[in-house]
């Protein structure tokens, strides 16, 4: 499929599909007999995978290393541990802030007694105390 | 006050502070004779706001609606209870694609390690697809993270 229908079934723009190829996220694609790009399916797939990682927070460096690490088979067992270990430390630790924030916010809906805008916890958490 | 000054004040990076107003969640501020940007204490108060909702990760779009919430005290308060809950969602589902991927992560460790696909079971649904082996042919922690819709 054209750059265009990738994109679209993905929901990314046109330049970010370009710039993962460039970063070497994702395979240089086929090309068509008039050059254009022409990806396939494990690009399709592979697309969504980048999408999320990048909404949670992993920067491309990050990325790139996971994917390596799927695509060469061959690596020693010292480098995939070292890889895997610290991948996992940086998830335990954006698991630990999201579940930070998340009580904090569980709070701040519990504090809501439903009245005014006036009287609202939540708005009230929110402003400053000045 | 100019905006140096405000950025100092709320902890904001002046382009910050720019881009804000370019977006219209702040408002454009009065200018001096030669045109620096002057601020008063609403747009401390109004800063600060906005930075204390993106610190719970706010989007900008959910701070543009408590805000004008915010400027009607006396209005009902259950838009506010409805875009924190939504957010809190939000939060949930990132936090399960995150368990979703260290799942993946540490399978594919584990079958370095000497353990084996078997191992996929206790790892349960999200792991239902091949679990990466390092052996020839394997599909690899691509196919193990691409593959289950932690979406």
């Amino acid at each position: 499929m054209k750059i265009g229908a990738l994109a679209k079934a993905t929901k990314t723009k046109v330049e970010t599909v370009r710039n993962y190829e460039k970063f070497g996220l994702l395979p240089p694609p086929a090309r068509t007999t008039s050059n254009y790009r022409d990806y396939g399916s494990d690009h399709l797939a592979r697309l969504p995978f980048i999408r999320r990682a990048r909404n949670l927070g992993f920067t491309l460096k990050a990325l790139r290393e996971l994917l390596e690490l799927s695509d060469n088979q061959d690596q020693s067992c010292e480098a995939v541990d070292d890889i895997a270990s610290r991948h996992l430390a940086e998830i335990d630790q954006k698991i630990d802030d999201l579940t930070t924030l998340r009580s904090e916010l569980d709070r701040l809906i519990g504090a809501c007694q439903h009245g005014t805008v006036g009287e609202c916890k939540i708005i009230e958490t929110l402003a400053p105390r000045i | 006050m100019m905006i140096g000054e405000l950025g100092n004040r709320t902890g904001t990076k002046v382009n910050t502070i720019r881009y804000y107003e370019d977006i219209g969640i702040l408002p454009p501020p009065v200018r001096t004779d030669s045109g620096r940007r002057t601020y008063a204490e609403c747009d401390v108060k109004r800063l600060s706001f906005i930075r204390h909702s993106r610190s719970f990760g706010f989007s900008l779009a959910e701070i543009r609606s408590l805000l004008s919430l915010s400027d009607s005290p006396e209005q009902d308060c259950t838009l506010a209870s409805t875009i924190a809950k939504s957010h809190l969602e939000r939060i949930d589902m990132k936090i399960s694609q995150l368990e979703g991927l260290r799942h993946s992560l540490l399978a594919f460790a584990i079958s370095c390690s000497g353990g084996r696909a078997e191992n996929c079971e206790i790892i349960g649904a999200l792991c239902e697809v091949s679990l990466p082996q390092r052996t020839p042919g394997s599909t690899g922690i691509g196919a193990a993270i691409i593959r289950p819709d932690f979406s």
